[in-house]
């Protein structure tokens, strides 16, 4: 076998990848193995990194190809959708497997306005927490505190969140557990929540950090990205999800949730920061 | 922050006082590799003698455990056991009766288990249908098993981290635990490493050694290494982790100037003079690195801490993880009644993705 081909097997590689394209010597430079949930990740030790002083700039992300391990263990729990991705949906059939990448650069409001940068969204702050239950289910009761650990970190209470970005991957284990913690932390009326993964299928690595490009620029563009494919809401998953079509909306926090296997959750919040 | 316990299986065997016993002794644990199922290239390697995750953690809940999640469950079982508290002793299988939302977990790992892996593509591949794989062995393919099955078997409901970050995981992973605890993300964090030896990952290393640099290979270790750290150590603390720093290495730079900028930035952030390390520990699996540590340090430093790569091998993942546990056991065995000495110590790590790491420590800490 080629050395070059087996070289490339340790995940550090990934973001070793970028360090190196970018030069970056004077770099931290951490691959998050959290499966599905890791780019939210990546964005909450970027946003502490900051925070504590450890780092000036933080290039948060993640990133994921498609791969014959990854379709087949999605197919053999059942989970693979024949044709399309219809979170919420009565009809829902499951995934749809996908790929890409997505990075965020966090710096402080001081470094961004020093250099005249323009500013999509403010981290508010993040929770992350752990089922500790099942190695592949999710745990209504863990997802809901995870929720409330991230709206408390950032100083949000429930009814001030516009929008939650759902980790909605077109699953009856997911879509049911998810809309149902939802509704613990937020009420009867939660706010409007989207899967992006009814657009993008489900990125794994990559999909809470493309989540989260996703919601700065719903808040910097004043729009709801939809949940598309949708035809009849699951009565289980009682939220609006924004059917098939955009809507204008002025939102000021938005909620964006990563779930992974494991039970490793982790839940950011964005606001708009008001440019003077 | 401080370490207020650590524990290790490793070649050594389970638990604190074997490694203990094993790195003061400077004994070597490589051994002729046994013929199992698997055919692997080695004819040595340093294995966790007689590991089987089944006889350690009994037969509920192991059946389709890996090998490395195995090693992560016993390790983190040893500083999480009510009954056992600080003792770092492996050995209590009894699952937490508590759930626990205060500890958080940091766990490094190489790209989770290899084996597991490629055992479960070669399924599909060889099966009479692509779909023809177990479905209790999908989380072994998934680089965070082992964190969330520590999470699972022990009870911790806290943060849950897996940093794939090859050999200086459990120096970065200490940054990471900071960060977590500074947020108040959690009150206390296990943070650690882990790797498995396995058929896959030994024929992975050795396709990949032809690009490495010349000289004899270090046989492959395993094992995993799990500190305990904590803001403040009201009841004494092992060490004070006083800085963390890292840099990567860019094509057109050495090992060693990359190493003496991350170890002298280290210092200096540590506010320590150089002149007052006592110990500077390389991962001894890169002369360059020993070699510039020596030259910024003194010669005497780098002897003060065997090099765990020519003890235990080439660990992976958990080598930063067991130079720190040795460095631990060596301060511990100097100044038994004394912890609190004050003595500084410089742990490195080069990743050969690029990553450079180093941690100061003060050993004995504070209080």
């Amino acid at each position: 076998m080629d050395p070059r081909l087996t070289r490339r097997v340790p995940a550090a590689r990934l973001s070793a990848a970028v360090a190196l394209e970018l030069g970056l010597a004077d770099a931290e430079v951490v691959t998050v193995g959290t499966a599905c949930s890791a780019g939210n990740y990546a964005i909450g030790n970027g946003l502490d990194a900051i925070r504590v002083g450890d780092a000036d700039f933080a290039l948060c992300g993640g990133a994921d190809a498609v791969c014959r391990k990854t379709f087949t263990a999605f197919y053999r729990l059942g989970t693979i959708a024949p044709d399309c991705c219809r979170p919420f949906d009565a009809g829902r059939q499951g995934i749809l497997t996908g790929e890409g990448a997505g990075v965020l650069l966090l710096e402080s409001l001081q470094s961004a306005e020093a250099r005249g940068a323009r500013i999509y969204a403010e981290v508010l702050g993040y929770g992350l927490n752990c089922d500790a239950y099942h190695p592949v289910a999710p745990n209504q009761a863990s997802v809901a505190r995870c929720m409330r650990l991230a709206l408390h970190d950032s100083g949000v209470k429930p009814q001030e969140v516009d929008l939650i970005s759902a980790h909605g991957t077109g699953t009856r284990a997911n879509d049911i557990t998810e809309t149902q913690a939802i509704r613990d932390v937020f009420g009867d009326s939660p706010p409007r929540t989207v899967s992006l993964k009814s657009m993008l299928g489900h990125t794994m690595g990559a999909a809470s950090a493309l989540g989260a490009v996703a919601c700065s620029l719903a808040i910097a563009g004043r729009f709801i990205p939809p949940t598309i494919n949708h035809v009849s809401t699951d009565p289980l998953c009682a939220i609006d999800c924004v059917p098939n079509t955009a809507v204008e909306a002025d939102l000021r926090i938005v909620q964006n949730n990563g779930l992974a296997f494991g039970g490793n959750n982790a839940v950011v919040v964005l606001g708009r920061h008001e440019q003077l | 922050m401080y370490i207020t316990a650590w524990t290790a299986v490793s070649p050594y065997g389970l638990g604190r006082e074997a490694f203990a016993e094993g790195v003061l002794a400077r004994r070597r644990t490589a051994a002729a590799v046994l013929p199992g199922p698997r055919a692997v290239p080695d004819a040595r390697a340093c294995l966790v003698p007689d590991f089987d995750p089944r006889a350690v953690l009994g037969k509920k809940g192991t059946r389709a455990m890996n090998r490395v999640t195995g090693l992560a469950v016993t390790a983190v079982g040893a500083l999480v056991g009510r009954d056992t508290g600080d003792a770092g002793d492996v050995g209590g299988t009894a699952r937490a009766d508590e759930p626990d939302c205060d500890t958080a977990l940091v766990l490094g790992t190489t790209t989770g288990s290899v084996q597991s892996m490629m055992d479960f593509t070669r399924a599909s591949l060889t099966g009479e249908r692509p779909f023809d794989v177990e479905p209790a062995v999908i989380p072994n393919s998934v680089m965070n098993c082992a964190a969330a099955q520590c999470a699972i078997w022990h009870r911790l409901e806290g943060p849950n981290t897996t940093l794939a970050c090859g050999r200086p995981s459990a120096l970065l992973a200490l940054a990471y635990a900071r960060r977590l605890l500074l947020g108040g993300r959690a009150r206390t964090v296990l943070c650690g490493a882990a790797e498995e030896y396995s058929s896959a990952r030994a024929w992975l290393e050795r396709r990949s050694r032809s690009v490495e640099s010349a000289g004899s290979p270090v046989p492959l270790g395993e094992g995993a290494a799990v500190l305990r750290v904590e803001l403040g150590a009201p009841h004494g603390a092992l060490a004070e982790v006083l800085a963390v720093e890292s840099r990567f290495r860019l094509p057109g730079t050495s090992v060693a100037e990359v190493v003496e900028a991350v170890a002298r930035t280290a210092v200096e952030q540590a506010g320590i003079d150089r002149r007052e390390v006592w110990a500077a520990v390389s991962s001894g699996l890169c002369d360059e690195e020993t070699g510039v540590l020596g030259e910024l340090f003194g010669a005497r430093t780098v002897n003060q801490v065997p090099l765990t790569a020519e003890l235990l091998g080439d660990t992976g993942a958990a080598c930063a993880a067991f130079q720190l546990t040795a460095t631990l056991a060596v301060a511990a065995y100097e100044a038994p009644e004394a912890r609190c000495d004050g003595r500084i110590a410089v742990v490195t790590s080069v990743d050969r993705e690029g990553a450079v790491t180093a941690a100061v420590l003060r050993m004995g800490g504070a209080i």
